[in-house]
């Protein structure tokens, strides 16, 4: 058996030439898998990451009509309990193909606005900014509180203290706000709070209450959250989830799986080709030298033992070889692209396949060896 | 095995040899050779008259149709083919017209190689290898690839990887075939100096002189053996022509 590795070994070797092509076929086959395979992996890491940079880690839990009972004070209380929640309290948007008008009293300008339902944790929560003025107070008896957005506020031309009219009822603006970086709808709102909605029936059916978390706290408190908000009746809570970026990533790998698995397939069965061709033209080429060592004595399943050891050797040390450099291609690349470094545990099999490849495609030309008649041996010229 | 004392026995018996080839070609005729040790013997005739396929039924890479073999006293008939390639390793070395040197080893791995495959490894192997080496004078081409040496030189390299297993009995088919004659003169003189009291040297050749110089010639025309002669005048017939085929002899 040694002496068939030192043997196999030695001719793999010494008739590089022969087989150079070959060799770079498997290391380029394992090369581009590794590269196929990391880069996927890598550059959905990285959207994953811009996701995230982007991501607003809100939840939004959905009350049925029946929750607009309970005071704005006990929602932001019941949410705000886990640690997990920095912020929390109802932010519902009325449906806005029904917009209102309202009026400034004193410069009878008017706008035209939806509307928002929101306690202070709600606002908060979502991030609106407060630009002048205060919040309406979530507890006050004051039913005549309302904030506007900074659009509605310029088209009014009012400032925190003056008075509009919404529904033939005179208000106090408190304050100004604008919306949160990623959003804008706010701008064009009028927002009020629950107790005010509730007393002008201004308000949706369903009470959205959303809670700004920690990162990756999302689940957890989801789990919870429904619970606290409705504590008899948690099933007729819905939770809505922000999109979770190891689920996204997740995504992008499998989308590119179908790609992957063609382009592996194809290139397996061109490497096995590869492989069958030259060990096919080796035997061939050495047809001499196998009589010679059937003549003298080497048993037929030493000779296939040998030629087998060669191709295997070939799909092995091609496709170390290829993922080797296969991962350093994809170091670099995402190096120069800042992108996370990753490489899936699945390419440390891929000079297993090499290896199982080379034993495959060196069968036929090994048996084709071992076949190979001695007395051709005395009728050669 | 070997006794000193004469007579010894045969190392080699064909009785009645037959070997036809599919479709129809009867390549030997009721073939009875008898070889002993110690002997050298010349096979000559036209070509394709069934030189070469003597000679490898002797070094048992093919079998006969019909007819036995006997290899040192012993039948080789209904051997395996283990115990085939095991009397081919214990008894037999072969050198071809065109050399069969591995031509990406070098002379001295040639040379190893083929006493690897007889188990003979290390240093008495390397030993061997210098002998071998030593006894065609090419000591200093050890290291050389064979494509970087003559013809001759090749062929003399196989001579020493074909007696450095020590064959009892080594096989040449037309081993100067490719050479020109001033070489195959010295190759063919060096053959013949192989020839040690254990062992015997079939040699394949169109030389006369050669022929001349060996101590036994066999002829054989269209697969019939037709002329056997004992140089030293040992009285056995080495070989015995039989009745049959008698008709076609020219
Ligand atoms: N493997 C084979 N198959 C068919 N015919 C063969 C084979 N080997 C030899 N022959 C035939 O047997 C005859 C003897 O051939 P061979 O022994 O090679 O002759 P020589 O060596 O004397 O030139 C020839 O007619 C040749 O064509
Ligand atoms: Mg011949």
């Amino acid at each position: 058996m040694k002496f068939l590795f030192h043997e196999a070994l030695r001719s793999l070797f010494r008739r590089f030439s022969h087989n150079i092509l070959t060799l770079i076929a498997v290391l380029l086959s394992a090369a581009t898998f590794t590269v196929l395979l990391g880069i996927t992996d890598s550059s959905a890491a990285q959207t994953a990451r811009r996701f995230q940079a982007l991501e607003t880690p809100i939840l939004s839990a959905i009350l049925p009509a029946d929750s607009w009972e309970e005071s704005e004070t006990w929602i932001e209380r019941q949410a705000t309990q886990f640690h997990h929640v920095q912020n929390a309290g109802t932010f519902s948007m009325m449906d806005t193909d029904s917009p209102l008008i309202i009026r400034s009293s004193q410069y009878h300008t008017t706008s035209s606005v939806s509307v928002a339902i929101a306690g202070k944790g709600g606002l908060k929560a979502r991030g609106a900014q407060l630009i002048t003025g205060h919040l309406c107070p979530d507890s006050s008896n004051e039913l005549s509180c309302a904030v506007l957005g900074q659009q509605v506020a310029k088209q009014l031309g009012t400032q925190p203290g003056s008075y509009i009219d919404v529904k033939n009822v005179q208000m106090r603006v408190m304050g100004i706000i604008h919306d949160s970086a990623t959003e804008s709808s706010l701008a064009a709102a009028l927002i009020l709070s629950p107790r005010t909605a509730r007393s002008l029936k201004l308000y949706p059916t369903e009470r959205t209450v959303i809670a700004r978390v920690t990162p990756h706290s999302a689940e957890i408190v989801g789990s919870r959250l429904a619970q606290a908000l409705s504590p008899t009746q948690p099933e007729n809570v819905t939770i809505k989830y922000p999109a979770n970026p190891e689920k996204l990533r997740a995504q992008f790998a499998s989308d590119s799986q179908t790609l992957i698995t063609v382009t592996a397939t194809i290139m397996a069965v061109v490497t096995a080709f590869s492989i069958v061709n030259t060990m096919q033209i080796a035997v061939s080429q050495r047809k001499s030298e196998i009589g010679l060592d059937l003549a003298l004595g080497l048993s037929r399943k030493s000779i296939a033992g040998k030629f087998l050891i060669e191709s295997t050797f070939l799909g092995l040390s091609g496709s170390l070889i290829g993922t080797l450099l296969g991962s350093l291609f994809v170091a670099i690349v995402t190096m120069l692209n800042q992108w996370p470094f990753l490489l899936p545990p699945f390419i440390a099999l891929i000079p297993v396949f090499g290896l199982v490849l080379g034993a495959l495609g060196g069968v036929i030309p090994a048996i084709m060896a071992s076949r190979v008649n001695p007395v051709e041996l005395l009728h050669s010229t | 095995m070997e006794k000193k004392s004469l007579p010894q026995h045969p190392l080699v018996c064909l009785k009645d040899i037959t070997k036809t080839f599919l479709p129809n070609t009867l390549a030997l005729k009721k073939t009875n050779v008898t070889i002993y040790p110690g002997k050298s013997i010349a096979i000559i005739g036209p070509s394709g008259s069934g030189k070469s396929t003597l000679l490898s039924l002797l070094g048992l890479l093919d079998t006969p149709t019909s007819g036995e073999y006997f290899l040192d006293g012993k039948s080789t008939s209904s051997l395996s083919a283990n115990a085939l390639s095991r009397l081919r390793k214990n008894y037999i070395g072969y050198i071809f017209q065109s050399f069969n040197l591995i031509n990406y080893l070098t002379v001295e791995e040639n040379i190893l190689h083929c006493l690897a495959i007889n188990s003979i490894t290390g240093k008495e192997a390397h030993m061997r290898a210098q002998e071998a080496l030593q006894s065609v004078q090419l000591e200093e081409k050890a290291d050389a690839f064979p494509e970087q040496l003559s013809g001759g030189q090749r062929q003399r390299v196989a001579i020493a990887r074909a007696i450095a297993t020590r064959p009892r009995l080594l096989l040449c088919d037309e081993p100067t075939g490719n050479l020109d004659t001033h070489t195959s003169d010295q190759i063919l003189s060096l053959l013949l100096r192989m020839v040690s009291p254990q062992s015997a040297v079939l040699i394949v050749t169109h030389n006369p002189a050669i022929a001349q110089s060996c101590d036994e010639r066999i002829a054989i025309i269209d697969g019939i053996v037709t002329l056997g002669q004992s140089a030293e005048g040992t009285s056995d017939t080495v070989i015995t022509e039989r009745d049959n085929n008698e008709v076609s002899l020219p």
